[in-house]
């Protein structure tokens, strides 16, 4: 147990930055404005999941109207009955549970790959990481086919894995992950490595517990890819049982494309989770987490 | 059975494989000639067995009587399982199907329409059905409309019938008392109802990659005004005088404020919320239209109006495909379903509950029918049409060639000059159809 | 596995010294699983990609395929081909160009706009960011109903300015500024969020230096804060070329590359041959051309980005 002692570096903690905010002088009429602006762009941001709530509670009378009303009757019943037309609960859990395998498996991979091609040295490094790299261009829709014939291959089609395994590790993952671990300073290996660790003890002990912001950010990435992941799944299985959420909404929008009552209500319960989720975390986001971290200065 | 079902797998795979290794190499086509017509083989009522339906039957009152069907079958035939696998829509119905068959395992059968059969007889992974027919009773029993429909050009039943449709006109009939009779009729009575709430119709012009309502329109107006938007050999002729008058008659529409276009069936949401009077579209969306409607008024149902000569109409809706499988027992099962589907007790019970139309002629005098027929007076002319209406030409290129008249709609209606936006469709057709070759 | 050799000098390649964790052949282990699954799901199947850009190839029954060489590259120059691919690169450009510069313009307007952290500005950042992590199946759903001829908001606001109403998703000459709107606003959060941290990272003396000279806020914007954020822009202009080449659900949600293909761009239009037109072959040629493209695009940026180190 050597290596607590480390001290922690000055990269990248989530949390204010030391910005030149504070030195401003200038206050007044322009910081009114500003302000005034800002809650202008934000309100045009949040309205068009303002109006999916509020066609939602319409009733279906009002939403044929033009102009569209914006203080027309109530209407609650639409959320019982979109429901009811579909097993959401079951898309849900089944999403919950691809996503939360694909954080688990992304995080993993992305932390030893990460650290590996930071840190250690071995024949072929620079060709495989840019071999990783070049996996970033490749669009996933010219996969789907020959996928598809892999995934029938391995006996895999129709199962929860074909939705889990070609997520498990991420080029934006192993990525983040060599940025942060190539900022560390050298010596607080040399420092472990005189203590006698070897590799795995100061991937897991040293390693590991300096590299929760960028976890954060590639945990909260792979699930909301996961999240929104709707193509491959689509492809990938025929059972509605072992769908995710998106696909199940997208074929409750291809059966009931009429229906705008009843497909704003499920656009709204399907992604409230999303938007909960990110408003617990979403401090880790509005300070600038991504460009702090992101690799740019690298 | 199961060591067969293993070694397919396993066949797929070193196939897969080989295919990796050797995408440089020419591949042997040695999958042999599947076009051979084989005698149905006998279902083995002992052994268990599961079939997969993959159909598009997935919402409104299509889905529960799809049920129904299976319900019914299950009860006759308890060896033999059914798999519902619904799509959401058509689209998805081909794109799901060609990708597990793409993958080597098809579903047993599926709804297909007449140029997907081709694609799929092409490439030999369907089931020949010339001596399925010759031995079942219920061929002769076909409307003659319907039989043709089931044949692909080189003369071969390779579909049996399920769902047909023909377009109606659908109207509010507190705007419009009495339902026009002939398209010049309906011209004005449409440009006299609309005003700055109502558009009198709207349509679905589809797109390059889908073509939708507003596409069949044209072809049934095509057909009314002339010679439609196909000749006989498929090859498509758009710039003709049928094509040019339909499209014509659109564009006219939409000047007097009668037309609107839109997505997601615009014409039953039109129709439904009172902003619209009509909508012209398929037998099938009867009983959506019914829902939408509600209370709101009475919703009156009329064969399509006339052309100068004639009445046009649009034979649309699915056959259903048997796919090849090595499990005899698999295709016997999966055949037994499809004639249960086009039985006429069933199509029947089909019809009255979704509005499609019956295929079997005997089906019109079952007490299901006769009912619904007592309260929907329409249906007997529309059935009749069956015989009279037009499907498109079951060439692979059929779809893919719709698409470009979509395009020419939506942008002649958006104020292009009809003449060149058929012209310029013609002409990407002609090129598609080379394709094809 | 305690011995090391404890010498304070940095840990230079010598290949005669014993256990060292980090020269470990462990690496390959570490680097292992997710060399796999790329192997698996990405660089097997570009190559098998490439290989089925060769053939006439039969989707529905590969045995059936027919090798016809460069055949389907030769295509790639048909001008009479609808579309062409000509017209399918302008598409392209067209989007990409305008996701390029006008999300990088507005996000950094925006990230210049929000750049201190009051709760006001927290909060605003926050919901611009929100659109950023909406699925975009769910949100291009929205879209398409605010974009109804008929009934739609976004005719509503053009009634507002006393404008004719527009058929958004369905005419030629607006369909891809419409798409470009939705996805402007789903993705201009997170670039944003990217030039905040960027602009919390650059010296503030600079910028206090040049206003005690009397810059204007525009003349000290361009002269001393966009210089220290050249690094930022190139990430963003890449990463945003990249993601708007590969763009595809809200294309397939939103307009499906019509009307009359004016919305498919090279992205939409390799799985439209694929997997509607059962053009499988020239799709997998489209799909070898986009994929150079984007290694091109990224050399370039590695090129810049060294270059621009250097100069700092």
């Amino acid at each position: 147990m050597t290596t607590r002692t480390v001290p922690t570096t000055a990269a990248v903690a989530p949390g204010p930055p030391p910005g030149p905010a504070r030195v401003r002088r200038r206050g007044g009429v322009g910081t009114v404005v500003r302000h005034v602006l800002a809650v202008v762009v934000a309100v045009a941001f949040l309205a068009p999941l303002l109006w999916t709530v509020r066609v939602s509670l319409s009733t279906p009378a009002d939403v044929y109207q033009f102009p569209p009303r914006l203080f027309g009757d109530w209407d609650f019943s639409h959320y019982p009955r979109a429901w009811q037309a579909r097993p959401w609960l079951r898309y849900f859990g089944n999403t919950v549970f691809i996503a939360g395998c694909v954080v688990a498996l992304t995080i993993t991979t992305s932390l030893m790959a990460g650290f590996a091609f930071a840190l250690m040295k071995f024949r072929g490094r620079g060709i495989l990481f840019g071999l990783c790299m070049a996996v970033m261009m490749v669009p996933q829709t010219v996969l789907l086919i020959p996928n598809f014939v892999i995934a029938q291959t391995l006996n895999l089609y129709d199962t929860y894995l074909i939705q889990i395994l070609p997520w498990a590790a991420s080029v934006f993952g192993i990525f983040l992950m060599r940025q942060f671990f190539v900022t560390l300073p050298r010596e607080l290996f040399e420092a472990a490595e005189l203590d006698g660790a070897g590799t795995w003890r100061m991937l897991f002990l040293v390693a590991a517990p300096l590299a929760r912001p960028p976890m954060v950010l590639v945990a909260l990435n792979s699930f909301m890819g996961s999240w929104n992941s709707f193509v491959w799944p689509y492809l990938m299985t025929r059972r509605d049982e072992i769908r995710p959420i998106e696909v199940g909404l997208q074929t409750f929008y291809g059966a009931e494309g009429t229906d705008w009552n009843g497909l704003t209500a499920a656009i709204t319960f399907t992604t409230i989770p999303v938007i909960v989720i990110f408003l617990f975390l979403q401090r880790y986001f509005v300070h600038g987490a991504y460009g702090v971290e992101g690799g740019v200065r690298g | 059975m199961t060591s067969s079902f293993t070694r397919r797998r396993m066949l797929t795979g070193v196939g897969a494989l080989g295919t990796l290794a050797a995408t440089g190499s020419l591949l042997s086509a040695c999958a042999g000639d599947d076009t051979g017509a084989t005698p149905p083989p006998s279902v083995d009522p002992d052994t268990p067995v599961t079939i997969t339906f993959m159909h598009s039957m997935a919402s409104g009152a299509l889905k529960p009587a799809l049920e129904a069907i299976v319900a019914a079958f299950t009860d006759e035939n308890p060896h033999i399982k059914v798999e519902l696998a619904e799509q959401p829509n058509y689209g998805q119905l081909r794109a799901q199907i060609e990708a597990q068959t793409a993958a080597g395992s098809p579903p047993t059968i599926a709804q297909v329409y007449g140029d997907w059969a081709a694609t799929y007889a092409d490439s030999g992974v369907l089931v020949n059905l010339d001596q399925y027919a010759a031995e079942s009773d219920q061929w002769d029993k076909f409307f003659t409309g319907v039989q043709d429909d089931l044949k692909l050009t080189d003369g071969s039943i390779w579909m049996w019938p399920f769902n047909k449709s023909v377009m109606v006109q659908y109207y509010n009939t507190e705007m419009v008392p009495q339902a026009p009779t002939s398209w010049e009729e309906f011209a004005t009575v449409a440009a006299d109802v609309s005003d700055d709430k109502v558009v009198a119709l709207s349509i679905d012009p589809g797109d390059a990659s889908s073509p939708a309502g507003g596409t069949q329109l044209v072809e049934a107006l095509a057909e009314a005004f002339g010679d439609g938007v196909f000749a006989a050999d498929g090859s498509p002729t758009f710039d003709g005088e049928g094509t040019t008058q339909a499209l014509q008659f659109l564009v006219d529409l939409k000047a007097k404020g009668a037309l609107a276009l839109g997505k997601d069936y615009p014409g039953q949401q039109a129709l439904g919320s009172q902003t619209g009077a009509f909508d012209v579209s398929s037998v099938a969306s009867y009983q959506y239209n019914l829902e939408a409607v509600g209370d709101a008024f009475e919703m009156g149902v009329a064969p399509m109006p006339t052309g100068p000569t004639k009445v046009g109409n649009i034979m649309a809706g699915t056959n259903v495909a048997l796919f090849d499988n090595e499990d005899q027992n698999v295709v016997a099962a999966g055949w037994a379903f499809m004639q249960f589907l086009a039985s006429a007790p069933q199509q029947a019970a089909w019809s009255a509950a979704t509005g499609y139309l019956p295929v079997h002629s005997d089906a019109l005098n079952e007490p299901a029918f006769t009912e619904y027929v007592a309260d929907n007076a329409w249906v007997t002319e529309a059935t009749e049409q069956l015989n009279e209406s037009q499907a498109l030409p079951p060439v692979p290129w059929a779809q893919e060639c719709s698409g470009k008249l979509a395009s020419a709609i939506s942008e002649a209606v958006n104020g292009g000059d009809v003449a060149a936006a058929l012209a310029k469709a013609q002409q990407a057709a002609v090129k598609v159809q080379q394709e094809h070759g | 596995m305690t011995t090391v050799t404890a010498q304070g000098r940095p840990p230079t390649p010598s290949p005669r010294r014993r256990r060292r964790p980090l020269q470990s052949r462990w690496a390959y282990l570490l680097i292992g699983p997710a060399m796999v699954v790329f192997a698996v799901f990405n660089i097997g199947p570009t190559v098998f990609a490439f290989g089925i850009s060769l053939f006439d190839w039969n989707y529905l029954n590969a045995a059936r395929s027919k090798f016809v060489g460069l055949k389907n590259y030769v295509q790639l120059t048909d001008l009479e081909r609808d579309p062409s691919f000509l017209q399918t690169m302008g598409v392209s450009f067209y989007f990409v160009g305008a996701m390029v510069i006008g999300g990088t313009v507005l996000s950094l307007a925006l990230a210049m706009l929000m750049r201190r952290a009051t709760k006001v500005m927290l909060a605003a950042r926050a919901s611009v960011f929100l659109a950023h992590v909406t699925p975009v199946v769910a949100t291009s759903l929205v879209w398409i109903w605010i974009y109804n001829p008929r009934f739609g908001l976004a005719n509503a606001v053009l009634h507002l300015f006393g404008l004719e109403s527009i058929d958004w998703l369905g005419n030629r000459s607006t369909a891809m500024l419409s798409v470009i709107l939705y996805t402007l606003w789903h993705e201009v959060g997170f670039t944003m969020i990217v030039f905040v941290g960027g602009l919390a990272t650059i010296s503030s003396e600079l910028s206090e230096a040049a206003r005690v000279d009397g810059a204007s806020p525009f003349r000290e914007f361009w002269y001393v804060t966009l210089p220290q954020l050249t690094g930022y822009v190139v990430f963003v202009v890449v990463i945003g070329s990249i993601a708007s080449l590969h763009a595809f659900t809200q294309f397939f949600m939103l307009t499906g590359g019509g009307p009359d293909f004016a919305t498919a761009t090279l992205g939409y239009q390799l799985y439209q041959q694929a997997f509607v037109f059962r053009k499988t072959g020239y799709g997998a040629a489209l799909a070898v051309v986009l994929f150079a493209i984007c290694v091109v695009l990224s050399l370039t940026q590695l090129r810049l980005s060294r270059h621009l180190n250097r100069t700092d």
